[in-house]
């Protein structure tokens, strides 16, 4: 939810003012430890996301950043450290104000994770058809607005065994906007998709950061990509279980800049060569 | 600039919060049409429920040649607030009148520009055909017809990979096959005496009721040891079995196809039947007579309850009538039930998951038809079984 204007700096604030009644970031993590049972995957995890912002995970395969999306949207509990959404700590709300909390979040899996026995149509209404007072017809032509966004227009009526990996990205980002979310999750949205198609997603992510204002996390590590969308991410190291850089990318990839790890990893191994996905420098 | 009368005003008598009532007003200046709206125009606050008295109030402004919004004192919007512009842009396309989209904020711009960029696709899905009585009878012959083709073929193959497997020129899993065996002997013995004592017991009771009143209450073994080793033994277990196994089989083999698990043996030059099929069908054929026999007994020990705790008849008693009414035949029959029980519920089972659509929901109703097929098949075949022993007078 945000107001109109034609600033998209400006309606960025707006928004955070509007739904934290201050400045808070949209997102802030702190001192976060991850674990499965006794395994620690990472310790001591603190940062923050302006709201409006394209934010990246990335690192190796393992490190945790799924798990770290887990943590994020509230399937996983928080043992140690606490997440807060717009000031307000959403790993220790009530159940009932997580919520809450939670209705505000979409959140596109790695599959699209579509309900099999229902049309793209009935994947898309049912959030609306839970959590909203619209009306049978006001659902329909919100979902109708809701697959022109994502270009799937006129396959309302298909089941996702039908549609391509690629559209299913697309329906399954359909039925996460749902609500009109102010944080958006996206877990490996380019996975598994050839370079046009990803590079579209990757459009169409900015598109709506740019229309609605929305807060982007997504857990990523491919490199077209995190150099395409990212206002700023974090890097997760398995080796040493720590978040060993926070910045942007495009930064973090200069010499000296973040640790040599950090750089291997943007450079796919090789300082010599031009990041994927940034302009070769002449 | 004049504002319109207040018949202009829309609903907005089921809001409360008056800073966030969506209020849409339309007023005109000489040729120029302007739309203002105020307040949240939000999914929450469902603006678009004044979408047709906007559309009524445009309508009776003839002669405009543009239409502009104004959204300045808008309070907060989201995507639903497309519902209306594209509504009225739709109207503007409709009465000649030139849509104003430069009036429009950048970001709902930004979204109309998105949800333009892919032109709709025609489908054909959304238009509704009803079909005739010729077709939806011809449909279900067809279906019918098909399927019938599918399970022999199904049948034909397995036969082919038994022919295979025997001549020692099949990729069979044996390790499946022991896992099954195990699957469908030990870990089925607690349902499968639960369900026999109990079958035995009620048919006791009902023996009871009735032998008793002309002083036969000791037949009550004769009736549960035939019963139970000619009809109820083989039943019931071929029954469990298609809840139990054959559901699991569809289930396996069709979770397998989702995740082309099956494509990949083929590519692999593996058939899926010498590999998937038969070990399962294999080890459950023979399991089964080994169940039955397991059901016969703890159906005896069932009756046996009911004799000795109702109608005050020895153990020794019960156990010599048992053995003085049921001969070698009737077990023998049992048995031969049981092999047939046992294939019919692998082949439903894995020609069912090897049917299986690629979606979950496809799996879940293979589970089902395979237990619906097992059954039908198993009491269909008891019949049949029946008939040729009552003609061969065996």
């Amino acid at each position: 939810m945000f107001t109109p204007s034609d600033s998209i700096a400006e309606k960025q604030s707006t928004v955070s003012r509007k739904d934290s009644g201050d400045s808070a970031p949209a997102i802030e993590v702190k001192n976060l430890e991850m674990a499965y049972g006794s395994y620690v995957l990472m310790r001591n995890m603190t940062f923050e996301v302006s709201a409006g912002q394209v934010f990246i995970i990335m690192g190796g395969s393992g490190c945790g950043k799924s798990t770290l999306l887990k943590y994020l949207i509230g399937l996983k509990e928080v043992e140690q450290g606490e997440i807060l959404y717009h000031g307000r700590s959403f790993s220790k709300a009530s159940p009932e104000e997580r919520e809450k909390m939670q209705r505000t979040f979409g959140v596109l899996y790695q599959g699209g994770a579509l309900w099999s026995a229902l049309t793209l149509a009935e994947n898309v209404a049912l959030p609306l058809e839970q959590y909203s007072k619209l009306s049978a017809g006001e659902i329909s032509e919100v979902v109708s607005i809701k697959l022109a966004l994502v270009g799937l227009k006129g396959f309302e009526e298909f089941y996702p065994a039908e549609i391509s990996g690629g559209m299913r990205k697309r329906a399954g980002l359909a039925r996460a906007m749902a609500l009109d979310p102010a944080l958006l999750f996206f877990d490996e949205p380019s996975a598994g998709l050839d370079p046009l198609t990803s590079r579209r997603l990757d459009d169409l992510i900015l598109r709506l950061r740019d229309s609605l204002g929305t807060t982007i996390v997504v857990v990523t590590h491919e490199l077209p990509s995190i150099f395409t969308i990212a206002d700023t991410s974090i890097f997760l190291d398995a080796e040493t279980k720590q978040m060993i850089a926070h910045g942007n990318p495009r930064e973090l990839v200069k010499a000296g800049r973040s640790d040599p790890k950090v750089r291997e990893f943007l450079l796919r191994g090789d300082p010599g060569k031009t990041p994927i996905g940034l302009p070769r420098e002449k | 600039m004049h504002a319109i009368s207040e018949t202009g005003r829309m609903d907005t008598t089921d809001l409360t919060d008056s800073e966030a009532i969506p209020k849409a007003n339309v007023s005109r200046v000489g040729e120029k049409l302007i739309l203002k709206l105020q307040g949240d125009w939000t999914l929450r606050y469902g603006g678009n429920r004044q979408l047709q008295g906007v559309l009524s109030e445009l309508d009776r402004q003839s002669g405009a040649a543009e239409l502009e919004f104004d959204m300045a004192d808008i309070a907060s919007w989201d995507t639903s607030l497309l519902i209306i512009v594209s509504r009225v842009q739709e109207w503007c396309k409709a009465h000649n009148v030139r849509f104003g989209r430069s009036s429009l904020p950048l970001g709902v711009k930004g979204l109309i520009a998105l949800s333009e960029e892919v032109p709709e696709r025609k489908t054909g899905r959304s238009e509704k055909k009803s079909a005739s009585l010729f077709a939806i009878v011809g449909n279900a012959t067809i279906s019918g017809v098909s399927g019938v083709n599918a399970g022999l073929s199904f049948i034909g193959e397995t036969l082919v990979s038994f022919g295979r497997i025997s001549r020692g020129r099949a990729a069979f899993d044996w390790r499946l096959f022991w896992l099954t065996m195990e699957e469908c002997s030990a870990q089925a013995l607690p349902i499968v005496g639960l369900i026999s004592f109990l079958t035995g017991l009620i048919f006791a009771f009902v023996g009871a009721v009735q032998l008793r009143q002309f002083g036969a209450g000791i037949y009550v073994a004769n009736l549960v040891a035939v019963g139970m080793a000619r009809e109820m033994g083989a039943i019931m277990t071929g029954i469990i079995m298609a809840g139990r196994t054959g559901a699991a089989f569809a289930a396996q083999i069709g979770s397998m196809k989702v995740s082309e698990e099956i494509d990949a043996l083929r590519t692999l030059a593996i058939s899926p039947m010498d590999f998937l099929v038969s070990p399962r069908l294999l080890a459950l054929s023979l399991m089964m007579p080994l169940l039955v026999l397991y059901s016969d007994l703890i159906g005896i020990l069932g009756g046996a309850v009911v004799a000795l705790g109702f109608l005050d008849i020895s153990w020794i008693q019960y156990w010599n009538q048992t053995t003085s009414s049921m001969g070698l035949v009737d077990i023998a029959t049992g048995l031969i039930k049981s092999a047939v029980f046992g294939v019919i519920v692998a082949m439903a089972g894995c020609e069912r998951g090897m049917q299986c659509g690629n979606n979950a929901a496809a799996v879940g109703n293979a589970a089902t038809s395979a237990v619906v097929l097992g059954i039908t098949c198993i009491v269909a075949a008891d019949a049949v079984i029946d008939v040729i022993q009552e003609v061969l007078k065996f």
